[in-house]
């Protein structure tokens, strides 16, 4: 029970986005027999992967104090990149795998410079990219769809271990695992939210703030290039046209999770949670047939309810330090 | 002599842990120039903020033009004719002049719909020709001078019919040609009699310009001469004699050899700054806001471009272009802007006390909890630092506990120098003495310490030696044994 405590309290953070979660799994399970089913889960899950990924790695970006608008567009220049090595050149799936990954890795790179070096908003900086990778993935394609039919490729997307959990659900619950790990317990994770929190004073107390920022762009670029070939290999094909506008769901999971766009305030757990929590109101809305623009009007809504509660629990929580500080100075001068 | 066109009575404004001022009394007539000086920490800016409308919570009278006034904000201030030419200037560089001149304030066409550019440049030509000053209306702010901006402003002041100016340290920035220039507008704004308050450290300058002043000390009057009376001692005199060390004595120690040496060292600012350290040795840094304090503790911890000279740590020269560098080198710096540069709010005690040391914390990149929570626990017997948990936001600690964690933060990592840029800045007496008793410890224990601060005497309490300061140079260097606050004062303000 202490255990539990404790637990909320470190992770205050996360604790809203889950009760959001617990709540919408218990009315969709009580308005729809076909909801709460293992097969439902997991397709809901599944469904998430791709985005959970990309979030992840936005996660990174926006707790040290920056944004990436161009995920979208690596998503596609890496299943791309991947199907023209696989079905074109004849490159074997590992080789073409880790080039995709290397070309995502790449445009992270060039974001962190762009960031770090030309003195452009982040905003701005990845707002350029987005359009100059999606054009890139055009080009590159010639603008035709890439079939794939390499078992070893589309296994990435489509092979269920145990028959009953896909690739990319093991791959992004384990993800969401490794970077929960590394953003609580290492000294990375410290350094991250330190420069996240205030730049300054984190570059004053020797962390070389630059290269913590550079890391996070990279590492969110090679993850929406994960998710780009972890979609191309659900898919069997690769498209330039590939994930248009998933920006925003990253984006969107990341606000749910509880992530300040001011920096240094976060969790991995709370972003994964918040990808699961759009694919179950995406999903249940889905089985009770509403229509797919309800769909996106309803999750707009979701996500304002939930800020505001964010930013009303925060309200409540300064004052009510404020008066705690007050009484105790009191009885202090008393 | 007439009445006055301000007059302020028992003026009280509190913050949180200091009361910055304590029963002021304040006036000034219409068309006087009127100086005001005082130590760094004395009260002056406290004051002409609440004239300028920064406040809304202090306590006391104010009379403007005879007739009871209340200055909440800087609207209020503005229509009551009272403008602070400041510091940092407020003026808009990417507008022109004329725009800047008139911003908020600007002549109209069609009905008020439209900005009237012609008459706006015409008039602003014409004010800035009263001045003699040869500068046109259409030029962006950006292309001016330090002095032209300033004179910028003081128009600007004047196209919204300011009673009274208050100036900040306003040649600061100036050359000798330039502040002659002020001196004949100053001239100028007083035959239109226009009253001036000159904040300033140069007491040459409050005996060029000034008719009368006022002498702030720890937040309260500490006299008023008339220009009859004005002598740069009589000054002094008023400003001194605050009583910092009642409790505390330093300790007597034999001070071993040279650790930190700085030879020739200089960047935009500084000039020529050498010293050496040796370890269990306090060298002080004296000198007005503005003097260098800041600026050689950041180009000795790697936070600036130095542009010649040499640094030496234990024999070996450094030059580091990030703190990190000058941290591994075995710096360390307490810096003076606690909630900008030393603490991260939001994370909590534990994480801000390991952000230097997490090498130490961890392996394999792991932070080990037994290792960290060792850390923290030592650092936070040592310095006594008082916390509820580890685990608790930096943030809600007292500013005293938040620049004891600082420093322990620095002191986990073992480094053989401390700069301490003004460690005991807004901390309330009690924490100060403690404070006093712990650098006075380090000191004892190896320690060679470059301490700041905006308050002389505690410069004078702590140190071993002095180095006083002076617009970037180095203008003496004094052993700290029967050292006088007047000695320092009067090197200190030219």
């Amino acid at each position: 029970m202490n255990g539990i405590r404790s637990w909320m309290r470190k992770n205050a953070d996360v604790v809203g986005i889950i009760l959001v979660m617990a709540a919408l799994l218990l009315l969709f399970s009580l308005l729809s027999d076909s909801f709460f089913t293992s097969s439902n889960l997991m397709r809901i899950m599944l469904n998430v992967s791709a985005i959970g990924v990309m979030a992840l790695g936005e996660c990174l970006v926006i707790v040290i104090g920056g944004i990436d608008l161009g995920v979208s567009s690596v998503f596609a220049l890496s299943g791309v990149t991947a199907g023209m090595l696989i079905s074109r050149a004849g490159v074997g799936v590992p080789e073409a795998v880790l080039a995709a990954l290397a070309a995502g890795g790449l445009v992270g790179a060039v974001n962190g410079f762009l960031v770090l070096k030309t003195g452009l908003t982040p905003f701005i900086a990845t707002f350029g990219m987005l359009s100059m990778i999606r054009g890139l993935a055009y080009a590159l394609s010639g603008g035709y769809t890439i079939s794939v039919y390499k078992r070893s490729f589309t296994a990435i997307g489509m092979y269920n271990v145990g028959d009953a959990v896909p690739v990319p659900v093991i791959i992004f619950v384990a993800l969401a695992m490794v970077f929960q790990i590394t953003m609580k317990k290492t000294s990375y994770g410290v350094r991250l939210y330190a420069t996240g929190g205030n730049p300054a004073a984190a570059a004053y107390s020797g962390i070389r703030t630059g290269w913590i920022k550079f890391s996070a762009y990279v590492v969110c670029g090679v993850l929406a290039g994960l998710a780009g070939i972890m979609s191309a290999a659900k898919l069997g094909m690769a498209a330039s046209t590939a994930g248009m506008g998933y920006e925003m769901d990253v984006i969107t999971a990341v606000i749910l999770g509880g992530v300040s766009f001011n920096g240094g305030v976060g969790s991995a757990l709370g972003v994964a949670v918040g990808a699961v929590v759009m694919g179950i109101i995406r999903n249940g809305l889905l089985i009770m047939n509403v229509s797919a623009y309800y769909q996106t009007l309803i999750i707009g809504l979701v996500i304002l309810l939930v800020v505001s509660l964010d930013a009303m629990k925060e309200k409540g929580l300064a004052k009510l330090l404020l008066t705690l500080r007050r009484r105790r100075r009191r009885e202090g001068s008393a | 002599m007439g009445g006055y066109f301000l007059e302020m009575k028992s003026m009280v404004k509190r913050f949180p842990g200091t009361l910055a001022l304590d029963q002021v009394a304040f006036n000034i007539r219409p068309g006087e120039t009127l100086g005001l000086i005082g130590e760094n920490g004395a009260g002056k800016s406290t004051l002409v903020n609440i004239l300028g409308g920064a406040f809304s919570d202090y306590e006391g009278e104010i009379l403007v033009e005879g007739k009871p006034a209340r200055i909440l904000t800087p609207t209020d201030a503005r229509a009551l004719g009272i403008v602070g030419i400041r510091q940092e200037l407020s003026l808009f560089p990417n507008l022109n002049v004329a725009r800047n001149i008139f911003l908020g304030n600007e002549p109209r066409k069609a009905c008020g719909l439209l900005l009237d550019h012609d008459a706006m440049a015409r008039e602003a030509g014409r004010l800035l020709a009263s001045f003699g000053l040869d500068i046109s209306p259409e030029t962006p702010l950006d292309r001016l001078t330090v002095a032209q901006k300033q004179m910028v402003e003081i128009v600007r002041a004047l196209s919204y019919n300011a009673k009274l100016i208050i100036m900040d340290e306003p040649t600061s920035s100036l050359t000798e040609k330039e502040v002659d220039i002020l001196a004949g507008i100053m001239a100028d704004l007083k035959a239109r009699g226009v009253a001036i308050i000159l904040i300033t450290h140069k007491l040459n300058e409050i005996l060029r310009f000034c008719e009368r002043v006022f002498i702030f000390r720890d937040g309260r009057n500490a006299g008023v001469l008339e220009k009859g009376e004005f002598s740069r001692d009589r000054f002094i005199e008023g400003m001194v004699g605050r009583d910092l060390g009642a409790a505390f004595r330093r300790t007597r120690r034999e001070v071993g050899e040279v650790l930190l040496e700085v030879e020739n060292l200089g960047d935009g600012f500084l000039k020529n700054i050498s010293f050496k350290v040796g370890t269990g040795e306090i060298l002080g840094l004296a000198g007005a806001v503005g003097a260098g304090r800041t600026e050689i503790m950041g180009a000795l911890f790697g936070l600036g471009k130095i542009s010649y000279g040499r640094i030496r740590l234990g024999g070996k020269e450094i030059s580091p272009p990030h703190p990190s560098f000058a941290m591994r080198a075995g710096l360390a710096l307490v810096p003076e802007e606690r909630k900008a540069h030393g603490v991260i709010q939001g994370m909590s005690v534990r994480d801000n006390l390991l952000l230097s040391s997490l090498g130490n914390a961890a392996r394999w990149g792991f932070v080990r909890g037994g290792a960290a929570s060792g850390i923290v626990a030592d650092a936070v017997s040592a310095l006594n630092i008082r916390i509820a948990d580890q685990h608790q936001a930096i943030g809600s600690l007292s500013g005293g506990n938040q620049q004891k964690a600082v420093l322990a933060k620095w002191l986990a990592v073992k480094p053989r120098v401390l700069l301490l840029d003004d460690p005991t800045r807004g901390i309330d007496v009690g924490t100060k003495r403690e404070i006093y008793g712990i650098i006075d410890r380090l000191a004892n224990e190896g320690y060679a310490i470059i301490l700041s601060s905006s308050e002389l005497a505690e410069v004078l309490l702590l140190s071993d030696r002095v180095l006083v300061l002076y617009e970037g140079s180095v203008k003496a260097e004094l052993d700290a044994d029967g050292l006088t606050e007047e000695q320092v004062l009067a090197l200190s303000h030219a």
